[in-house]
């Protein structure tokens, strides 16, 4: 989860928050036609026999109601849009009766069913669940599980790559440091996520394979080398990863640490083109996972499966410009979406290309970095 | 207008419970909370002073670059203001309508649009680098017009224009024409005028329209971040970041409570300033 990925509504956070979804203009014109035919026609109807509480990402739910399953089975979602996962595990604690399900963070859901905020899955009630790619599955697993046992269903994915603009930059780019070029300089920029940041910059600065448990040390160092590409390379922190796309379109920069669907978002004018360089990237992996204390476990089950289902699948990875996990909705995928992830040998992607990063240490042992020293460490940054 | 305690009360209440229910009682639990701690995602409602101690420690600098960029936003947001109000009040003869409709629907345009049309003014490919191409004074694109304080300044002035163009207007209509008039028969000058008649009726509208560029400017954080570039984190984003990124409600509400105790000294100070320079004569 990768906080990257939504592109529409900024935020920060080592999460997607930053990301926004993609957001179309046609689609918004679609929802205020439909939120004038709506208006037109007296509003509301009637209430629908289950209702669900869900936080996720704006955008997620996509999945969720693909193939009009709202309506086909009398439900309805109260949808809460979260700015960053931790709000999940917040909700979870202050008021668990309040969440049927979400989206949070992957690398999270270990503590989160460590501390009985997550049901564990049946993976009978979730039929589709067999139909996910294997590798995504092997990848998942040491995340979404804990004491062998699912809390989390994988419907999407994406990465950190290495993004520059072809039309400009003739060599494909094979390392983090040829960000760094001269001819870079004032042409380059990284997001405001802290946590793709770290984990991008954490590995190249001190070789750390694992960029979330860094030391304080590793952390220190990174936080020194990140302030000086700020202060004498970087065009901008962008605000959010589909800013990254607008910094592309509007020629502000040339190269980036992005995320692939930001490449469409740019626009036909500028080819953007990307690379996971040597020394290694992070990916991330989004799952649902019902809270522990839902009303309604058997809808939970019913909605997340069809997440998982082709209609669910295609519904949200096109809507999102993101992947999908369901290997028997590609046939039917968009040459679009296909054009950004490496379907066809997506084994060796998650074990060559990227990484999939573990869980921070959520307290100070004087030797290793929390959570809070990466946020401190970020905040050092942004203040410098 | 009812003179009745009880009717008056009755049309009080709503305003009054608003006030209560939606400012004054979130404002009251966040200086609360703001003495709070958090610990792996979850509140302690213990006592403690180490949130204000870090204001002062880690977010000292953020706090006084934001007080110092909100000032100048909004010094130059209300004597701009001001200058326009004036010449709609007294100047503008019956065009002053019109000037005062076009400058309420620049409200209608929206912060974000504002913002995107700033970057579309300054950026590097945007209209001020093109026109200057253009005009051959410049041989390609510079770069520092965008992502820098600047910027911000350009920007958030820029949006909050109208908000202190309004309250101005409103003070300078409460002008009496024939106190000028008579200023002018005595022979005042246009200056002697305004020291002595406009600007000391003018004051509640200056301080209303200095307070809301003021305070709206030492909030923002969307601004900074879409074209302060990456030296312009302003406290805004540091509340932001501990409310949303770290979780850390009592921190960022240490650090809210402290920018707003900066702001609302300032605006006291400026107002004691104005009644001693611009008294009534």
């Amino acid at each position: 989860m990768k906080r990257i990925h939504r592109p529409r509504l900024d935020g920060l956070v080592r999460t997607r928050s930053l990301a926004a979804t993609p957001f179309p203009r046609r689609r918004l014109l679609q929802g205020a036609g439909a939120l004038g035919a709506a208006a037109m026609l007296g509003g509301g109807s009637a209430q629908a026999a289950t209702s669900l509480k869900l936080m996720c990402w704006e955008g997620y739910d996509v999945f969720l109601e693909g193939g009009d399953f709202l309506a086909k089975n009398d439900m309805s979602l109260d949808k809460t849009y979260i700015g960053a996962p931790e709000e999940i595990v917040a909700k979870l604690r202050i008021s668990p009766r309040e969440v049927d399900l979400g989206c949070p963070y992957f690398i999270e859901v270990p503590f989160m069913a460590a501390e009985g905020l997550l049901q564990p899955l049946d993976l009978d009630k979730l039929p589709n669940f067999k139909n996910l790619f294997p590798a995504i599955v092997d990848a998942a697993r040491s995340n979404m599980t804990y004491e062998d046992k699912w809390y989390s269903a994988p419907f999407t994915w994406a990465s950190i790559p290495l993004m520059y603009n072809a039309n400009e930059v003739k060599e494909p780019l094979e390392s983090w440091m040829d960000m760094l070029k001269p001819e870079f300089k004032g042409k380059s920029a990284i997001p405001a996520d802290p946590t793709s940041v770290f984990a991008t910059w954490g590995r190249v600065v001190t070789g750390n394979q694992s960029p979330n448990r860094m030391t304080l040390a590793e952390l220190d160092e990174t936080v020194k080398f990140l302030i000086d590409m700020k202060k004498n390379h970087l065009r901008t922190i962008a605000a959010s990863y589909g800013e990254l796309a607008d910094l592309f379109a509007r020629k502000e920069i040339l190269v980036c640490e992005g995320a692939e669907w930001v490449a469409p978002l740019a626009g036909e004018d500028v080819d953007i083109k990307w690379s996971f360089p040597k020394e290694g990237t992070m990916s991330y992996i989004e799952g649902w996972s019902m809270g522990s204390h839902t009303s309604n476990p058997d809808a939970v089950y019913a909605i997340i499966d069809n997440a998982l289902s082709v209609d669910g699948q295609l519904a949200g990875a096109e809507y999102n410009l993101l992947p999908i996990t369901n290997a028997e909705a590609l046939p039917k995928l968009s040459e679009a979406n296909r054009s950004l992830y490496p379907y066809d040998d997506i084994a060796s992607f998650f074990t060559t290309k990227v990484r999939i990063e573990e869980m921070y240490l959520l307290e100070a042992d004087g030797i290793n970095a929390s959570w809070d020293d990466y946020i401190k460490g970020w905040e050092t940054v942004m203040k410098a | 207008m009812p003179r009745n305690p009880v009717v008056l009360t009755l049309f009080a209440l709503p305003a009054t419970l608003i006030f209560l229910l939606f400012f004054l009682g979130p404002f009251i639990y966040f200086v609360v909370m703001s003495f709070w701690s958090v610990s792996l995602f979850r509140l302690s409602r213990d006592f403690t002073l180490v949130n204000y101690l870090d204001v002062y420690r880690e977010y000292g600098y953020s706090v006084a670059f934001t007080f110092a960029i909100a000032l100048l936003i909004a010094v130059i947001a209300t004597l701009l203001a001001f200058g326009f109000a004036y010449l709609i009040r007294f100047r503008a003869g019956r065009l002053g309508p019109t000037l005062l409709f076009v400058t309420l629907i620049t409200m209608f345009g929206g912060y974000l649009v504002k913002i995107y049309a700033w970057r579309t003014i300054l950026g590097t490919t945007g209209i001020l680098n093109t026109g200057l191409i253009e005009l051959g004074i410049i041989d390609e694109p510079v770069s520092w017009l965008l992502y820098n304080p600047g910027a911000v300044v350009a920007t958030l002035t820029h949006f909050l224009l109208p908000f202190a163009v309004l309250p101005l207007y409103g003070s300078l209509r409460g002008i009496s024409d024939a106190q000028l008039a008579a200023a002018r028969d005595l022979g005042a000058r246009p200056l002697r005028m305004l020291i002595d008649i406009v600007l000391p009726q003018c004051q509640p509208g200056i301080l209303v329209a200095f307070m809301l560029t003021f305070f709206i400017a030492a909030g923002d954080y969307v601004t900074p971040r879409l074209v302060g570039g990456t030296a312009t984190a302003m406290a805004g984003n540091f509340v932001e970041n501990q409310f949303i990124t770290a979780l850390n409600a009592p921190q960022s509400s240490a650090l809210a409570v402290a920018i707003l105790a900066v702001s609302a000294g300032t605006v006291l100070l400026l107002r004691a300033v104005m009644r001693r320079t611009l008294a009534v004569r």
